[in-house]
């Protein structure tokens, strides 16, 4: 029972930061407000019982990305706001969808199966090995892949200005515009 | 308690589909995009619970968070490569420049 009324303040808790989260108008308060929403569901996590996920989730979600966020917003600079072109013309056909999709969830939902267990280890290291090599092959194309994308960033930067001045200065009605 | 975590990966899933179709700055969808993962990891978490395997939804959702961590460091390095080629993370002006 007790641990029902936790679950639903998480939940609750968490349905609010990502609504903040979705509406707020800096891309710092905005990632604030997603770490907010990471710590709620590893919270959430711990109460249902999934502590292996839980740690994950807090170290990962919580730690590592917002880390990578405030780092690339403060690269970017924090100061970019969004920009909505079609505001808020959606909000309520999202909400009564979601809350149809809800109301044929409870109704379809058929009694709880209590199969054969097996614990967490076994199912990760045994049943889910693929998942394991998969996961090792991400992170190496993820590493190899912000390598690729991040060398040479001043230099591209450099091409592009010296491309704009040397079009400057050899063309004077470039340099008219430009002026 | 299952009902209780379905109801909010489906929440959760709303919010984000809400913000995937309003949001045009590039970091802020990526955001968006963890929230959608979260409504992912949450269902499937449920559903192992409610077959009675909830190992077996652990150990997905564990794969599920990884994907995600990386999709937010490659989605990252593009946008700043893009705000340094272009100047804008508007994703409008970043498909089509002139228009």
């Amino acid at each position: 029972m007790l641990s029902t009324v936790i679950g639903s303040l998480l939940v609750t808790l968490m349905i609010l930061c990502a609504v903040q989260a979705v509406r707020a108008g800096h891309l710092l308060t905005a990632a604030l407000w997603l770490a907010g929403v990471s710590a709620s569901a590893s919270s959430l996590l711990f109460v249902i019982g999934a502590f292996e996920i839980a740690v994950i989730e807090l170290s990962l979600s919580l730690g590592l990305v917002t880390v990578l966020l405030v780092f690339a917003i403060s690269m970017i600079g924090a100061n970019t706001p969004d920009n909505p072109t079609h505001r808020p013309r959606y909000g309520l056909l999202t909400a009564a969808f979601t809350l149809l999709l809800i109301t044929l969830l409870n109704m379809a939902m058929p009694t709880e199966n209590t199969a054969a267990q097996a614990d967490f280890a076994t199912a990760l290291w045994s049943w889910r090995q693929f998942d394991v090599l998969l996961q090792i092959v991400l992170i190496f194309v993820g590493v190899l892949s912000v390598l690729y994308l991040l060398t040479g960033l001043g230099t591209v930067q450099q091409t592009h200005v010296s491309a704009s001045e040397k079009a400057q200065e050899e063309d004077p009605i470039v340099e008219e515009m430009l002026s | 308690m299952t009902t209780l975590l379905f109801a909010g990966a489906l929440l959760l899933l709303g919010v984000s589909l809400y913000g995937l179709l309003v949001i045009r700055n590039f970091i802020k969808i990526l955001i968006v995009l963890q929230i959608l993962v979260k409504a992912a990891m949450l269902a499937l978490i449920a559903a192992g619970y409610h077959s009675g395997q909830p190992a077996l939804g652990q150990a997905l959702a564990v794969t599920v968070i990884v994907a995600d961590t990386i999709v937010i460091v490659i989605g990252l390095a593009l946008a700043i490569r893009a705000q340094h080629q272009t100047g804008t993370l508007d994703i409008d002006q970043l498909v089509n420049p002139e228009g």
